[in-house]
Order: structure tokens, then sequence, then C-alpha cells
């Protein structure tokens, strides 16, 4: 509409304009009225003499006026027209900004690279439960290929592919994790308790250390009681953890205390697939049940305390159970957060194991221990760049509860961004195995991170 | 004996949501709204008015860019009608919180889901995209909302999206996104600019850094007020910013901008790079340096050491600093504190 208008004033005032100071336009015409013709004069009678009619072009001051009128027209029409102008470029900048992206790789899975080595120099020979050599060597620990993306509206999927240094039989791949995430379904528009069901395989959710990938944990190791319960094939210094096939549902209790949140994990998974279950095949016959509580508050915005509890139980010939309570408590101030922090946190494990002794047959003897484990850790940030932390681990093994293996370490992480960290620790270890017994061992780590990051566990610093 | 533990659970969680809809029924009828920043749950504040409950996920002096999703969030989340994030990679974590918080309503693409930045052309768009150059945003720098005639179109999709879930209350969010726009326009221009020319013909000549060279040029630079006849003595003024936040400001503004304290976006200084940036500060005569707090301050205080170059504490957000309680009052404050530093 303004358009029209805008395209009807130029017109006129074309015509105005174009009207030369030769073409005898009266001075107080209309400046947008085009003059009428002349009249045809020839008539068979004198006719009485005209009028003198006034001539712009005689009138000096008239002519000036017209025109300052003219030029204020043109005027506003000129910025009238560049304000159209400005307004499509505004219009075509915006949908410009607001234009989804075009790329066919915008659907594909975010994809991310994790690549973790370490080496490690020790005053005495060190060996994995294997019986590999580890001491004074320098390993490629893995490589980790991280796949996420939604599937349809109502789930999402990840895949993590692991390259893993198999101690003594080269590289081996593995699937770290494989799972859906089903968010609701077409029948259940809004899931009760924000319920999350997690299908294919994924790291237990049992405690707080065995959910983190190797490359997301404060120190180089796993503690012992991870390693020891849950599942290490390599020892502490490789990828490991309980990482089973299975069913999880998460969901998120109504609040009953503002600001506190308690959330609840329950799964069925495949039993037998963790450490503490040993070589027994009678386990892998029967389901396991595994549940986990979690309360979450916040105190004065800054300190972040987070409790949780876990039980896991096999049934069958040789029935176990494992519980587990889990602290974790974080300092993160809120201006200049990134700069300053403090953690402290730690777990305590024990249970009831029966498993074949002497030997995997299905008809060996049932042994049966009580066993228990935990580990403590504090960290401290020093700076945005640097963390010291320190780690205390003890625990009885699993097979014969008489025997207890101690861990004393400290740790110096620098991170030159959140992608790249350098680390360097120190380990003492005791243990009634003599083998394993006044071991002090020195590790470098390198962590590499490149691709996609996705959003980090949320007690994890960096 | 194994029972025991996973009966005292499955009892606890029954009575749980037996008392979930008694928590439920004593909870205000307002709608619900969660947004990131605090800057937009005060935008949505004077759009929404009484009709909205608004919460602000990230603490005002707390880094956006790197801010961690607590469990507390989700759960925030899954109550809201209304999700509002500003988008462009600066509040990236507010997917993990709305993925977690179960609430179909305010996934991405649904209606109680506010991108704030939508439609609001961006600046710095980099060319190559490379984590060499450090915390780089693809789609351009994402401080948008320090430009306040950025913050119209925020307001605008705000109120586009409160109406969404809220049709009862759409002729009061138009009303109120009217009377929000106008009071900013007021507030940048001055009455008497905006009597004369109008707020569509400001914005552009605005949107195009030309509104003073054609007051000037009009002989109305006289009618100027607000925040940019305020901010007079600071067209041109020199600065050194801690993070690449400031670039709308200073556009905004007239500042020019020399350089940053951060050696690239999201990686602090090394020793080497603040000798090179304070040999750049005095030989190009920069007089002020805008550090935000949610940054430390000593690479600032070092730097105004070596240079008598004076320290600017600029909140990026709204309640950053004392006396910021709202949009309006942040750009006062942040035009303010330039001024006095300035001098």
């Amino acid at each position: 509409m303004r358009v029209t208008t805008s395209s009807f004033a130029i017109t006129a005032l074309v015509v105005a304009v174009g009207s030369s100071p030769a073409a005898a336009q009266p001075a107080d015409a209309p400046s947008a009225t085009r003059p009428a013709p002349p009249t045809p004069t020839p008539s068979p009678s004198p006719a009485p003499p005209a009028p003198p009619v006034a001539d712009p072009a005689d009138d000096p001051a008239a002519r000036a006026t017209q025109l300052a009128d003219l030029a204020d027209a043109v005027e506003d029409l000129q910025g009238e027209n560049e304000d159209l102008r400005s307004e499509v470029d505004d219009l075509r900048e915006r949908v410009a900004a607001s234009r989804p992206p075009t790329s066919p790789n915008a659907l594909n899975p975010q994809i991310t690279a994790f690549l973790n080595g370490a080496a490690r120099f020790d005053d005495q020979p060190v060996y994995t439960p294997g019986g590999e050599r580890i001491d004074d060597r320098l390993f490629m620990r893995t490589l980790e290929l991280d796949f996420r993306a939604a599937v349809d509206p109502f789930a999402d999927a990840v895949a993590t592919l692991a390259l893993e240094n198999e101690l003594g039989e080269g590289w081996g791949a593995d699937l770290e994790e494989g799972y859906v995430v089903v968010k609701r379904l077409p029948i259940v528009e809004a899931a009760p308790l924000g319920l999350k069901l997690k299908l294919g395989r994924y790291r237990a959710p049992f405690g707080l250390a065995n959910r983190i990938h190797m490359h997301d944990l404060p120190w180089s190791t796993r503690p012992l009681p991870i390693s020891r319960f849950l599942g290490n094939e390599h020892g502490e210094l490789f990828e490991g953890g309980w990482n089973p096939v299975g069913a999880d549902a998460e969901v998120i209790l109504p609040t009953i205390v503002d600001g506190a949140v308690i959330e609840v994990n329950a799964d069925i998974v495949d039993g037998g697939d963790v450490a503490w279950s040993g070589a027994d095949p009678e386990a892998h016959r029967h389901l396991g049940y595994l549940g986990h509580g979690n309360l979450f508050f916040t105190v004065a915005d800054a300190h972040d305390v987070n409790l949780g509890v876990s039980a896991y139980a096999e049934r069958g010939a040789r029935p176990s159970r494992l519980f587990g309570v889990d602290l974790l408590y974080k300092w993160k101030p809120i201006a200049a957060g990134e700069f300053h922090s403090v953690v402290l946190g730690g777990e305590f494990m024990w249970g009831d194991r029966r498993f074949a002794r002497d030997g995997d047959a299905a008809d060996a003897p049932t042994g049966h221990t009580t066993p228990w484990a935990a580990y403590g850790f504090g960290q401290v940030q020093l700076s945005w760049h640097a963390y010291l932390g320190a780690r205390f681990d003890i625990a009885q093994d699993p097979a014969d509860d008489r025997l207890t293996t101690q861990v004393a370490a400290g740790y110096l992480s620098y991170y030159t961004s959140e992608f790249l960290r350098f680390r360097l620790g120190y380990e003492h270890r005791w243990s009634d195995l003599p083998t394993d017994d006044g071991i002090d061992s020195a590790i470098a780590e390198i962590n590499v991170v490149f691709g996609a990051h996705p959003t980090e566990p949320y007690w994890v610093n960096r | 004996m194994l029972r025991s533990p996973f009966a005292l659970v499955a009892t606890a969680l029954v009575a749980l949501a037996l008392a979930a809809p008694t928590v439920a029924l004593a909870g205000p009828k307002k709608v619900p709204v969660v947004t990131t920043l605090n800057v937009l749950a005060a935008v949505t504040k004077a759009i929404g008015g009484d009709r909205v409950a608004v919460t602000a996920l990230a603490k005002p002096n707390q880094d956006p860019h790197t801010l961690v999703a607590k469990p507390t969030y989700k759960v925030a989340a899954k109550n809201a009608r209304l999700f509002v994030e500003l988008g462009l990679g600066l509040d990236g974590w507010a997917s993990a919180v709305t993925d977690a918080s179960g609430n179909p309503d305010i996934q991405a693409g649904q209606p109680g889901r506010v991108i704030a930045s939508d439609g609001v052309a961006t600046k710095e768009l980099p060319t190559t995209l490379s984590k060499s150059w450090g915390d780089i945003h693809p789609q351009g720098n994402p401080h948008v909302w320090l430009d306040p005639v950025n913050v119209k179109q925020i307001a605008a999709n705000i109120a586009a999206g409160l109406g969404r879930v809220d049709p009862d209350g759409k002729a009061t969010y138009d009303a109120n996104l009217k009377a929000f726009q106008t009071k900013l326009d007021v507030a940048l221009y001055g009455q008497a600019l905006l009597d004369e020319y109008g707020a569509s013909k400001l914005e552009r000549l605005s949107r195009r850094n030309e509104l003073i060279d054609y007051l000037k040029t009009k002989g109305t630079y006289d009618k100027l007020g607000g925040w940019l006849k305020r901010a007079e003595p600071l067209r041109g003024l020199k600065i050194v910013t801690y993070h690449k936040t400031w670039i709308y400001f200073c556009d905004r503004f007239g500042l020019a901008i020399t350089g940053e304290i951060e050696e690239k976006p999201g990686i602090p200084p090394s020793q080497d790079y603040l000798a090179k940036l304070i040999a750049r500060i005095k030989a190009e005569g920069v007089r002020v340096l805008f550090v935000d707090p949610i940054y430390p301050s000593k690479d600032g205080a070092f730097i105004a050491g070596k240079t008598g170059a004076k320290v600017v504490a600029s909140p990026i957000d709204v309640g950053g600093a004392p006396g910021t309680g709202d949009y309006f009052a942040l750009i006062d404050t942040l035009i303010t504190r330039s001024l006095a530093a300035a001098k």
C-alpha cells in the first residue's frame, strides 16, 4: 500500500518537475496538477482583449518558493524510498539469520573422538590380573568414538565405540555403550514423572564413578572398588567398569522440599555381566536387578551435594547382592566459577557374594564372601588451567575377603582448554598380595577431545 | 531379606506419587516460564506481567557459556509451560536441561520453546570454523541483548511464545510488548526524537549505524535524548574487553573495541600475550577496560596497573550488579560506569 502511494506521488512529482519554466505554469498551481491545454482562439468576431495572465517567470519569489517546495517533496520521497529499501534489507537479514542449516550433514549424528594415552614408571614389576607385565611402559589406552542424535520426536540414540588396548592381544573393538533413550510414545504424550527408558548397553547406574568414561575421570586410574567389584580385566590403568546390556527406567520424584531433587533408576540387566559375579556361568542364566536412588540439593547456590544409594541382586543357584553408597560435594563460586572449585567425594560398597570356587564349571563348589571396598577423593582447582587432587582406596578381594589392597594417589591436571588435558600422578600401593605390595608408580596421561563435544556429566569439573 | 529394600523404595515411590497432586494444587496458577538467562527472565516478566511466574536458571554473575546443568534445572523445566533460551550457542546447555526434564511441551520445535535470538542479525560471523580459534560461535557473536535495538526483537519472540502457550492472555502480552518496546525506544532515543521520526525509522537508521550522521545532516541532532545522548562522550572511546562480549553494546553507543584480554575466546591470557596487549594499549591510548564480573578481576587490575587504564566492572546480565534489577537499569548502569571511567 505504501509502495502504491509512493509510486503515485513520484509519478505526480515527475510530471510537476517535468514542467519547464517555459511552460508558463501558473505560480500558484498545485504542483501535482498538469496545466490545461491551450484553448483554440479562432473566432469570426473580434473578441475583447484577454485580461493579463501572471507569468511565474515574471515572479522570481513565487518560482523560488515553488522550487523549494518541490525540493522538499523530492527529499521526502527519497527518504521514504530509502526507508523502504532499508526495510527490505532488514527483512532479508532477518530471514537469513533465521534460515535453517541446509547441509545434509546437519542430520548426521554428532561425532566426538576421545584419545587417551598413559605412561607409567614403577619401582618394581607390575602385572595385570591377566598376568601381563605393564611396569615402565607407554600405552595408547583408548580411542573412543561417540555418536549421538535424535532418532525421531520420541527417542534419542547414543553409540560409543571404543578401540581399546587389549594387553597382550593388540587392539580390540568394543561397544562401550549403545542405547536408545525413549522419552515418550505417540500414545503417551507426557511420560509420568518424566520417565525415560534406556534400552541397550550402557554404563550401569551403580554409584558415582562407574557411570563416567575413563577420559572424563578426575584420576588416571579407576578406584579399586570400581575395578575389583564392578569390572576391569586389565587392571586399574585401563578402561573398565560395568556396562551391561539391559533396560533402565529413570524417573524424577515429585518435589517435596524446594531445591532437593530425587531421581530413581530401576534396571533389569543381563545377570553375571559384572566382576562381582566372577566367571560364574550360572549368573548369566538369571536376570540381574539394579536400583539407584540419588538425592541432590544445593546450598547457597555454590555448594552442591549429591547422595546416592545403589543395590544389585542376582538370583539363581548362587545368589549375590551388592550395595553401595556414594557422596559428592562440590563448591564452585558463582562469579569466576571457571577458575576455582573444590570437589570432595567417595563411595562405599559391600555385599554378600556367592560364586563358583575352583573353576567356572556349573557344578563347581560355591564360595561365599562378604567383602567391602571404599575410596575417597578431594580435588582443588588452582587456576583456570590446573587442578590438584588426592585419592585413597581400600578394597578386600571379592574372592577372599581376608586379602586387602590399598592405594594412595596424588595427581596434578593441567588443561590447555576443556579439550586437551595433561596429568601427572603418583601412586603407592599396599597389599596382602605380595606381588601388589609396596609399589610406587608415577603415571603421566594425555587426553584429547575433538569433534562435537557432548554435554558433560554435571559433577565433572571440565 | 532381599525384598525389603526394594519394597521400601516402592512404598516410598507410591507415597511420593500420591503426594504430588497436593503439591501441584498448592502451586500458583500463573504460567510457569523457565529462562536460561536473567535478562530473558526480566523481559518475560515485563511482557507477561502478573500472568507469568518466571524462573531463571543461570545466576546473574555466572558464566553462561560454561554453565553445567544441575538436576534442579530439569525439575524446574519439567513443570514449565514455556522455556526461553537465548540460542546462538551461548546457552547450549539448555537442550540438556529440556531433554532431561522429560517435558514434551518444551522440546525443540514445540510451541513451548522460544529461541529468543531468532530474527536478530548477528555480528562477527566466523568465516571458518575451527577449535583453533577458541570458543567460537558458528552463528555469530551471541551477546545480542546488549544492544537495546535487538531486545525489541527478543521481546517480540517471547511475547509470541507466551501467546502460543496461553492464548487467553495474548491480548495482554501484545499490549505489554508494545508498551515495552515504546519504553525501550524512549529510553534509547528520547521522547522528542521519537515524536519527530517515529520508532520504525529510528530503528532502521540505528540498525545501519547511520542515526547520528542522519540527525546531524537534518539538523535535528538537538532532539536526541535517552541513552544515546547520555553516551555522547563515549563515542570513539577506545576500550579493551575481557571477552568478546561487547560488540553489540559498543556498536550501538559508539565505543571502539581495540582488543580482548582473553587470548582467544574462552582461553585466559598467557603472560606473553598480556605483555603484548599492554604494549598495544599504551600505543593506542586505550583508557578503559571492560571486565565482566563473571571473570576474575586480577588480569584487568594487572593491566590497569601497568597502563593507567580504568577498569569498568561491566555486568552482562540483569542482576549482575547492584541496581541492575531490570534491563533498563542494566543499560543505565553500563553507561554510567563507562562515563565515569572515561572522565
